[in-house]
């Protein structure tokens, strides 16, 4: 027998509480994995789509935003942007959430720039490409093809026009599997914005440098008001839903964090005083104050440690059905980093110290000839 | 007494005051007492006359309101672990035994050893060796409910002995167990007294188990009130 088998004794003693406090926690914990799980895949998703275009910067508009920035004319700007140094490609996406006919979930529909680099990282898996600019159809991603039910050559319903499915496409990023893909004429012709765009993807050259990235940006910031160069990582990260995911998260783990922190307290708190004798006893016997605050402490962490490895299966577990249910599909791809894990396991051994301080102290101040005759 | 007569002493009290409720109640009220190494003093008396409240400050468990209590002319003052101290000194036995009831005999016996440096496998043999000399052998995983009280009591003082203590404090040790097992129980407590040569206080009011004492020291009232039998 040791301080920790002891702890171990002393929780499975209690089992109704030690159950109670552990489902106490692994709730909060859960809530937490699945926040920040689905926050940080949100942020993840969108990298992921920006990145596997190959895109190097994107211009923007300053003040936007949304998941997508508000569209803007693009012809002035683009032609400036083709002037600057090691520029490849300056390609214009325009993007809207739309319903894709009736009882289907609402999916990303993107219109990129025909015959531009944006299409290159996509793999056909059934059908064509489009053809001409405006050729009414549409390359629909693998998921999209799933969740829409639809197969090469069928038709989809688009802001009331139809368009006929020439192909299907599998993408590395969860956000264009989702997707319905056209050209941005016809995009721009269907969501009535002819010639804007949200943002305009730039290619440079392999000869450039961090510095020419650098001088790029603050070319853009000098010469053409109003717009910004940014990487797909601070667009991404300006991006107010994914603000709002992450500030949800944040606010779920301090809630959940306070929640498991007076759990705790309350449990350790009861079965000191319950224990009063016994730890009297063990005052007797010789322990020090120290190894009795060890004790304290190792139960809560057992607790806090059961809850929280409970609650990240939970969360996991949870956010893998959320993902799978039809009207969330394609929209999250939920991100568990080792880090992260690592994290909530830290967060949760600070809870069980942070709820175990007060009991431990309480049950080290003890005076053991008053302890020994408590009832 | 004169406590300076015993220049020898284990353990020497001067003087010692124990009060409660703001003066009001008086546990102790000068005790002057000095107990040699090796002896096996009784402390007698009626029921609220201060045994215990002796025991528990020889035993560092209480702190006298006032007065000096010296282990081995170390002041108790001095003492900056208790805990530790008590660890290291002295081992408690009680009437109600003070047994964990969610451990088994033997964890009963080795918890008392957890947060000893180097603590391990060789406390528990240790253990189980106390307990077997103790008539145990076949008892070491039974729970307290499920033991006689001269079990318990003998459980109690493989405790009191796993950490080789200089000094047994025995508070009523026989006081909840029938004659036969009290008299097997002081038996034992006695031959390990006599063979390790331990030093023995134990508050007692049973004459019976006075009368193998060394020494018997009286008390009323919160005061010495015999002059006490002459030490051996």
């Amino acid at each position: 027998m040791n301080l920790l088998s002891l702890a171990f004794g002393n929780i499975y003693r209690r089992p109704a509480r030690a159950g109670l406090t552990v489902s106490a926690i692994s709730l909060g914990i859960a809530a937490v994995v699945a926040l920040t799980g689905i926050a940080w895949g949100f942020e993840a998703s969108w990298q992921k789509a920006n990145d596997a275009r190959g895109t190097d910067l994107i211009v923007t508009r300053i003040a936007s935003e949304n998941a997508m920035p508000s569209p803007f004319r693009a012809e002035r700007v683009q032609e400036a942007l083709k002037g600057y140094p090691h520029v490849r490609q300056v390609v214009g996406l325009l993007s809207e959430m739309l319903s894709v006919g009736e009882n289907s979930p609402p999916v990303f529909v993107f219109g990129w720039a025909s015959g531009s680099y944006l299409w290159d990282h996509l793999k056909l898996v059934a059908g064509r490409w489009s053809g001409a600019d405006t050729e009414p159809v549409v390359v629909i991603g693998s998921l999209a093809a799933e969740l829409l039910h639809k197969r090469v050559d069928d038709t989809l319903e688009i802001e009331g026009q139809q368009f006929r499915v020439a192909g299907i496409f599998e993408s590395p990023a969860v956000i264009e599997n989702g997707a319905v893909v056209m050209s941005l004429t016809l995009a721009q012709q269907i969501l009535d914005k002819p010639g804007k765009v949200n943002i305009l993807n730039v290619k440079l050259d392999e000869s450039a440098a961090e510095a020419d990235l650098a001088a790029f940006k603050a070319r853009v910031h000098d010469t053409l008001p109003g717009f910004v160069a940014i990487t797909s990582g601070e667009l991404v990260g300006k991006n107010t839903v994914v603000r709002i995911s992450k500030a949800m998260s944040h606010a779920t783990i301090l809630i959940a964090g306070l929640v498991g922190a007076l759990v705790v307290f309350n449990t350790m708190l009861m079965s000191i005083n319950e224990r009063t004798r016994e730890i009297g006893i063990l005052l007797t016997v010789g322990w020090q104050r120290r190894t009795i605050m060890k004790l304290v402490f190792s139960e809560s962490v057992i607790l806090t440690l059961a809850g929280g490895l409970i609650g990240i299966v939970v969360g996991i577990a949870i956010t893998g059905i959320l993902e799978h249910l039809e009207v969330m599909r394609g929209k999250i791809d939920a991100v568990f980093s080792p880090a992260f894990l690592v994290g909530v396991v830290g967060l949760c051994v600070l809870l069980g110290i942070a709820g175990g301080l007060f009991p431990a102290l309480k049950a080290a101040r003890l005076r053991p000839a008053q302890a020994l005759w408590h009832e | 007494m004169n406590t300076e007569s015993f220049p020898d002493a284990i353990v020497r009290a001067r003087a010692l005051a124990l009060h409660f409720d703001d003066g009001e109640t008086q546990a102790l009220d000068g005790v002057d007492i000095a107990i040699r190494a090796g002896e096996f003093v009784a402390v007698v008396g009626p029921s609220g006359c201060g045994k215990s409240s002796l025991l528990n400050i020889i035993g560092t468990l209480e702190a006298p309101t006032t007065g000096e209590v010296f282990f081995r002319a170390q002041p108790y003052g001095g003492i900056r672990d208790p805990s530790l101290f008590r660890r290291q000194h002295i081992g408690f036995i009680f009437q109600s035994f003070n047994l964990i009831p969610t451990l088994n005999a033997l964890d009963n016996v080795v918890v008392a050893t957890i947060g000893v440096p180097g603590a391990g496998s060789d406390q528990v043999a240790r253990a189980r060796e106390l307990l077997e000399k103790l008539g145990l052998r076949d008892r070491m995983a039974h729970f307290p409910n499920k033991m006689s009280g001269g079990e318990r009591q003998r459980v109690a003082i493989a405790r009191a002995l796993i950490n080789t203590p200089d000094l047994i404090l025995a508070d009523e040790p026989t006081g909840s167990l029938d004659s036969a097992n009290s008299a097997a129980v002081l038996t034992l407590l006695t031959d390990i007294q006599k063979e390790r040569g331990l030093t023995l206080i134990m508050a007692t009011h049973d004459p019976s188990v006075s009368a193998r004492a060394d020494r018997i020291i009286h008390m009323r009232d919160g005061k010495i009130a015999l002059p006490q039998d002459p030490a051996p």
